[in-house]
């Protein structure tokens, strides 16, 4: 049931409380019977106008602790509300208890109308004032967390007596006026005791299994206290009603006594008269001693009830005159013999008594038969009844018992099964905590292992509460140093550092392999890598650092920084010598050339000029300085041609070697000899520059043309392998060739393996060729043999 | 040296004498131009080409043609041909820059400052000639220049 459930049935349970204790009020004030029975039950009583004061003060005060309003009004008024309703039941106990009246049970209206069974007018059973004394407390303690356990229990003793009372009114006719309450006294008691208890549902968490049982102990215990407070009354009614069976027995008896003893009376006068044997005589005597002592019996056993007081007076008379009429008759026979007794008997005086005293002892005997009949009766209804109340009191009993055994068992079962799934838990929880355990352990091998200095310390403050081995061997303390202290405080940070940490960290900015400076603790200062994050373990905030010293890191920089310095002065120095080298070219390239160009003019401006003058010898020397000037051009223009390269950059292009072979040997067309043949075999395109592959290709089919120039049938072939990295060129001719030994100097510059005269050339173009292929990442080499002819290969990666 | 009034048709300006000889003996061999002046240095061509200095007095006439050596001393040819090509006076003489370096830099430069053309003087002596005597044919007789000069 959910708390506003629980509110509601509260509020219409106060509702209910109000209206039967209102309605008793006007009931009482306007003399109207229907509203003071309410509900009319043979034999039930009415309530009375305490008891409705109480219900609806009980009521008000609920009400108001469900619509407060103004507390602080609402709370005085509760309180004294409250100790008016523990007032009246309190009062209404000590008048019991005292046996006075001190008036308050009539104080607001008369109860003249009270039944015989109530001892005092307009004085509520002492439950029901027990019931308010309980109600006035649970009132006053609503919502109280400590108390709400006891509420429960008097509360529930509320509802229990009510419900018992309410069964006594319906099921037993006889009931002890004390623990008689009227029908809706029982149910307003009931109904009250629910809504006080679902006034507070906020409590109901704390009624532990314990009280619940309680409750029902003490639900049991008031049960067997009633029990046998019925079982005291009834037994005792029955042992009266028992007793007064028996002692009208005993009456009757000893009415039987006296009449045998008047037989024995007038028989024995009667037996003597006619015999006159004295053992007649006897009998007489005997009875006339004891029948007196009878009717004496008869007048205790009577005693109290005046109309036989008045019969047993007058049999006592009658027979006294029996007794006197009898010794009259004897005394006649002894003295005038059997006529005269005789004529005295005829007289019929005795008959006459004798029959009165018969009437008497008759009449006695009837009315006490009637007496006992009656008593029977009333025994055999006492068995009765009792037998009713123990039965249903038994039941309810067992009813209980049933309740507070399937409770524990309920509740047995349920912790049985917490207790197992407890024990489920735990094991689980055992695992758990070994794997934490492992993992705790593995962390802090993380922790105390780690190369990298780590910190944990509390924020704000900054006091550190653990660090690892590495911090501590970095800066040079121990752990107890460290601990509790912060990083400022023991001047391993500056803290204008650590206030620039902290206030990026606040921004959100995340320090991560931060260099800072941080202090050893012999004052030395060095460098770290530092990075800083924060978490929240148990919302409390902390800080985690980790600092790797890079001291040895800085130094190596440095090096590396001298180093590069150094490097960069060789550099310059190196630019600067290239920069001399190529004002030294183009030096050379200018200068050189005009002077040439002079000689070659002037020599070519004689042989025009005076070619007259000139004999052959003269035309040959002239010949010879033009052709030296030229070659000393050609010369100039390889070496350039040389020294460019180095400054050019590679500019690569897929280049199609075939159709890139196929033009060069169109172009050196005139130095092939007519009947040399050329053959191309298969070459592979390549990544590289067009113009400077060219001009190997050039370098390298001028050399094979020129060197197989004087052979018969000059055979040139040009032909590449892919391999797998690398592709590879070759051009071989057949022509002059060379000796191995001298393949070293091949491609240096202006090495030349063959003299002028034989072939031409300024021993540049292999060197240019060697360069080209080196500047691509290849390697240029030779196969040779003199006068068999020369293979010159080259490689370029793919 | 011929400095009448008549029309000088190439300027040529080159600090060596053997170059500058050669230079003219194919022109003239050629017969390309009649009025050559010949200047040894870059100020006297500034002073020549803009009449001042020695050349103060000289008649206002743009020559058809500069043949500019590059390498010379007092001013080089570089700066004659910045100051030819950045007077309004001066700037459609054809300038032909005659030089003995085939040095990126310096044809970059040229054509940056607005020669007309770069020639690189060849070493051998017919192809010197050839070369000046196509360059004199093309600029003096087939060049068409601007009208007012």
């Amino acid at each position: 049931m959910k708390d506003n459930q629980k509110k509601v049935i509260s509020v219409t349970a106060a509702l209910i409380t109000m209206l039967i204790g209102l309605s008793v009020i006007i009931g009482w004030m306007t003399h109207n019977d229907f509203l003071k029975y309410l509900i009319i039950i043979p034999g039930a009583v009415k309530m009375k106008f305490n008891i409705a004061l109480g219900f609806l003060f009980s009521s008000v005060v609920l009400l108001l602790h469900h619509f407060p309003g103004k507390t602080k009004v609402s709370i005085r008024i509760s309180r004294g509300l409250c100790s008016i309703i523990f007032l009246i039941g309190f009062l209404t106990i000590a008048e019991y208890v005292l046996g006075v009246n001190i008036g308050m049970d009539e104080l607001f209206v008369r109860d003249d109308q009270s039944t015989t069974a109530t001892y005092y007018a307009g004085r509520m059973s002492p439950i029901s004032a027990i019931n308010f004394m309980l109600i006035s407390v649970g009132l006053l303690t609503l919502k109280k967390e400590k108390t709400a356990s006891y509420q429960f229990i008097y509360l529930s003793f509320i509802a229990f007596i009510s419900i018992v009372t309410l069964i006594g009114i319906n099921f037993i006719s006889d009931i002890p006026t004390a623990i008689r309450l009227a029908v809706h006294v029982s149910i307003g008691f009931f109904i009250l005791s629910v809504a006080i208890y679902y006034a507070q549902p906020e409590l109901h968490h704390k009624i532990r299994f314990e009280q619940k049982l309680i409750a029902g102990f003490v639900a049991s215990i008031s049960l067997l206290t009633v029990i046998s407070v019925l079982s005291i009354f009834y037994i005792g009614r029955l042992t009266d009603t028992t007793k007064s069976v028996e002692h009208a027995r005993n009456v009757l008896s000893e009415a039987e006594q006296t009449l045998s003893f008047v037989k024995d009376i007038e028989s024995g006068g009667r037996g003597y008269l006619i015999t006159q044997d004295s053992s007649y005589l006897e009998h007489f005597m005997l009875a006339r001693s004891n029948i007196h002592t009878n009717i004496r019996k008869l007048k205790e056993l009577t005693q109290g009830r005046a109309s036989l007081e008045t019969i047993l007076d007058s049999l006592s008379v009658y027979i006294d005159k029996r007794i006197a009429f009898t010794a009259k008759l004897i005394t006649t026979r002894n003295e005038n013999g059997f006529e005269a007794a005789q004529r005295l008997v005829l007289t019929k005086n005795g008959n006459r008594i004798t029959d009165k005293i018969r009437h008497l002892i008759t009449s006695i005997q009837r009315d006490e038969t009637n007496l006992l009949t009656q008593r029977q009766k009333e025994n055999a209804k006492s068995s009765r009844d009792f037998n009713n109340a123990f039965g249903i009191l038994l039941v309810s009993m067992v009813a209980l018992l049933t309740i507070v055994f399937f409770t524990v068992w309920i509740n047995f079962s349920a912790r049985t099964r917490a207790e197992k799934e407890l024990m489920q838990v735990n094991r689980e929880l055992e695992k758990n905590i070994n794997q934490v355990k492992e993992s705790k352990e593995k962390f802090s091998r993380i922790f105390d292992v780690n190369p990298v200095g780590i910190s944990i310390s509390r924020l704000p403050a900054g006091t550190m509460i653990d660090v690892n081995a590495s911090l501590l061997k970095m800066y040079g303390f121990t752990l107890e140093e460290v601990v509790g202290r912060t990083a400022v405080e023991l001047n391993m940070v500056d803290s204008d550092v650590r206030e620039e940490l902290i206030r990026e960290l606040m921004q959100g900015v995340k320090v991560r392999d931060r260099e800072i400076l941080v202090r050893h603790k012999s004052g030395t200062m060095f460098p770290v890598l530092f990075s800083v994050d924060t978490f929240s373990m148990a919302d409390k905030q902390f800080v985690i650092t980790f600092s790797y010293d890079i001291t040895d890191r800085k130094k190596a920089e440095e090096r590396v920084i001298q180093l590069n310095t150094d490097l960069e002065a060789n550099l310059q120095q190196l630019e600067m010598a290239n920069k001399e080298m190529e004002s030294f070219t183009y030096s050379v390239s200018h200068d050189l050339r005009t002077p040439l160009r002079a000689i070659d003019g002037y020599a070519r401006m004689l042989d025009e000029d005076f070619s007259t003058v000139l004999d052959n010898e003269g035309r040959r020397l002239l010949d010879t300085i033009q052709y030296n000037a030229k070659k000393m051009g050609n010369l100039i223009d390889d070496l350039l041609a040389f020294s460019r390269l180095g400054k050019k950059g590679l500019q690569k292009t897929t280049v199609n070697t075939r159709e890139l072979v196929e033009n060069v040997l169109y172009e050196i067309g005139n130095s092939l000899s007519d009947n040399a043949s050329v053959k191309i075999g298969n070459l592979q395109p390549i990544e590289a520059d067009y113009a400077l592959i060219n001009q190997v290709f050039v370098n390298l089919l001028s050399n094979a043309a020129k060197y197989s120039s004087k052979k018969e049938c000059p055979i040139i072939e040009i032909e590449s392998k892919l391999h797998e990295t690398e592709v590879i060129y070759s051009v071989k001719d057949n022509g002059a060739g060379f000796d191995m030994k001298y393949a070293d100097m091949l491609f240096g510059v202006f090495q030349r393996l063959h003299k002028v005269n034989e072939f031409d050339g300024t021993g540049v173009g292999l060197a240019i060729a060697h360069r080209i292929v080196s500047k691509h990442g290849g390697r240029i080499w030779a196969d040779a043999k003199p006068g068999e002819g020369a293979t010159f290969f080259f490689s370029l990666p793919i | 040296m011929q400095m009448e009034n008549a029309v000088v048709e190439i300027l040529l300006v080159e600090d060596n004498p053997s170059d500058a000889e050669m230079a003219i003996r194919a022109l003239r061999k050629k017969h390309i131009a009649n009025h050559i002046v010949h200047l040894e240095d870059g100020a006297e061509a500034l002073d020549f080409i803009f009449c001042s200095g020695v050349f103060t007095g000289r008649p206002v006439i743009n020559p058809k043609v500069i043949l500019l050596d590059l390498k010379m001393p007092k001013i080089g040819g570089l700066e004659v041909l910045r100051r030819v090509k950045s007077d309004e006076r001066t700037n459609t003489i054809p300038v032909v820059v005659l030089t003995s370096s085939a040095e990126d830099p310096d044809i970059q430069t040229c054509y940056k400052l607005g020669a007309n053309s770069y020639i690189v003087k060849p070493v051998g002596f017919d192809n010197f000639v050839k070369a000046v005597s196509d360059l004199g044919f093309y600029w003096v007789l087939l060049n068409q220049g601007p009208k007012d000069s």
